[in-house]
């Protein structure tokens, strides 16, 4: 096992103070992770040397800037082992990653009276995009119940199944209940009645090895800043024939082949769904970042995020009056917990007066927080910088807080 | 500055034993308002003339509860014409700390929401009762 010890001192925002000089405790990287030192010198690096437009001058800075963004393109291609550099898109992030979908995909291929398939523990963003699409095409939605343990129900899964059904858009894990999907099981039984599978994976790329040729999906998407990269970069792989039968998503510069007055036409793959300058520095930055993490190896982040996880649960659940959400095994890095008589925001706040930081509220999953019954949760998220002193931290807050509470 | 600034005895016994909150049935409901940050909820009944008989029910922190709670209590000293001005009022001196808090038997009653102002993170709490209450009557 590589040693986690050294690799939290690669992370300088851990060695930060709040403003009472409490130490940061940082339990939220489910929303967003921190940045290594090395990630932060690569952008810092980009805007130093190698600053320019991509794609379009003929001078140095554009070929060197050019041939960092495609490296970064080739890093991020290898690390989820696309077949080819043509069928990853930068995005903003995963919210764009899907819109794109439900637009350059959607738009085209659903009409009215077909179905796509969704489940309760989406995140907002990959339901709301799927609302509009059927709004547009008068198209219907199918929600995937989940069972008590927060899994997939595979069987009501197979039984809402139909020819109708021409998209099956899931999470790889909830960023709430932390459990996985059975992929492989859906996905070989949406194509078999021909519909089109993404998955939702930001959760699921920063912490185990994913290869989107073993897991079969048609489109995959996942965002940067939570895998040690930068805010605003994002990564949408689709299978090339389907790219290839889209239209364009947002037109303009870059994505086109030919513009005349009155018609264009679009430019080759990956371009044609990246239009206008996009986000060099944050894709240079992604690949520094997928290089950090693929050094360390994917394998051993997710063995050791496991085992964080389930120090914290077996440290939480000694608490009277708390509940933890979702699967007691294979839990991921997300662990959602309430207590009985004290409001998430409240905990959270009071958690915030020690230097903790945890996630409080509807976790962008409200139709699953109507399933769960609840209003809102706690959460606290777990990745390769943490510690098991870091949970020790947690559970003394809650104490503080219980006993701000008087709840016993 | 710590969370006993903000969770003080006041505003816990109000979370604790909210006043004037009772189940809001869909035909009893005025008005309903959401904090989609957080997802808590306030359900309002209203009565004209305004505040006659005025309850509601509530999902939420203790900031928010306990909100609730002094606003149904406060509105018996108010005229209900003088309501908007004061949310208006309520809402920027939470937001500023430097601004003094005005005299009277309202502001008196409200003043227990004072320590929000060293929680800016929790305005949206303690307005969202204030902020429905006045959506509900315009």
């Amino acid at each position: 096992m590589p040693d986690f010890k050294k690799i939290r001192s690669d992370f300088p925002i851990l060695s930060e103070k709040t403003e009472s000089g409490q130490a940061i405790v940082y339990l939220d990287s489910a929303a967003s992770s921190q940045k290594p030192q090395a990630v932060l010198d690569r952008v810092q690096k980009y805007y130093s040397t190698e600053n320019a437009n991509v794609h379009r001058g003929l001078h140095y800075l554009a070929d060197k800037a050019t041939s960092a963004y495609e490296a970064a393109r080739k890093t991020t291609a290898d690390f989820i082992n696309a077949p080819s550099t043509d069928e990853i898109i930068f995005t903003r992030g995963t919210s764009e990653s899907i819109n794109l979908i439900a637009y350059a995909w959607g738009d085209k291929f659903i009409s009215e009276g077909d179905e796509i398939m969704l489940s309760v523990s989406e995140h907002h963003s990959n339901i709301v995009p799927w609302q509009q699409l059927a709004q547009r095409k008068k198209a219907e939605l199918k929600y995937i119940p989940i069972t008590s343990e927060g899994e997939l129900d595979l069987a009501a899964f197979e039984k809402l199944l139909s020819d109708r059904v021409k998209m099956v858009s899931v999470t790889h894990a909830s960023n709430v209940l932390g459990n996985h999907t059975e992929v492989k099981t859906m996905v070989d039984k949406a194509h078999a009645l021909g519909a089109v599978v993404s998955l939702d994976a930001a959760q699921t790329v920063p912490h185990m090895p994913v290869d989107v040729q073993e897991l079969g999906v048609d489109f995959l998407s996942f965002s940067g800043h939570k895998m040690c990269g930068p805010t605003g970069i994002g990564v949408l792989y689709g299978k090339r024939d389907i790219l290839l039968s889209m239209d364009p998503f947002l037109s303009g510069g870059e994505m086109i082949n030919k513009v005349e007055l009155d018609h264009s036409t679009w430019a080759d793959l990956p371009y044609k769904f990246e239009a206008g300058t996009p986000n060099i520095a944050g894709a240079i930055g992604l690949g520094a970042a997928i290089d950090y993490i693929s050094k360390i190896g994917m394998e051993n982040i997710h063995q050791r995020v496991e085992e964080l996880s389930a120090d914290a649960m077996a440290k939480l659940s000694t608490i009277s009056g708390l509940t933890i959400y979702g699967p007691k095994k294979n839990h991921g890095g997300a662990v959602s917990f309430s207590i009985e008589g004290i409001h998430p925001h409240d905990l959270s706040q009071i958690l915030d007066q020690q230097g903790i930081a945890i996630r409080a509220g509807h976790l962008c999953c409200q139709p699953l927080m109507d399933v769960l019954k609840v209003s809102a949760v706690n959460r606290a998220s777990y990745y390769l910088y943490n510690n098991e002193g870091e949970s020790d931290a947690l559970i003394e807050g809650i104490y503080t807080a219980k006993k701000i509470f008087g709840v016993t | 500055m710590s969370s006993a600034d903000l969770y003080q005895e006041i505003i816990l016994e109000h979370y604790r034993s909210p006043r004037n909150r009772k189940p809001v049935t869909d035909a009893e409901l005025s008005h309903e308002e959401l904090n989609p940050a957080c997802g808590d909820k306030i359900r309002l009944h209203i009565e004209r003339p305004l505040f006659s008989n005025f309850y509601y029910d509530a999902l939420g922190c203790a900031v928010s509860i306990a909100s609730a709670s002094v606003m149904s209590e406060a509105l018996k000293v108010l005229q209900p014409g003088e309501l908007e001005q004061v949310v208006k009022q309520l809402d920027a001196i939470l937001n500023d700390e430097e601004l003094s808090w005005p005299e009277g038997e309202f502001w008196d009653q409200v003043r227990c929401l004072e320590a929000v102002r060293k929680f800016p993170m929790r305005l949206k709490c303690a307005m969202l009762p204030w902020n429905a209450l006045l959506k509900a009557t315009r």
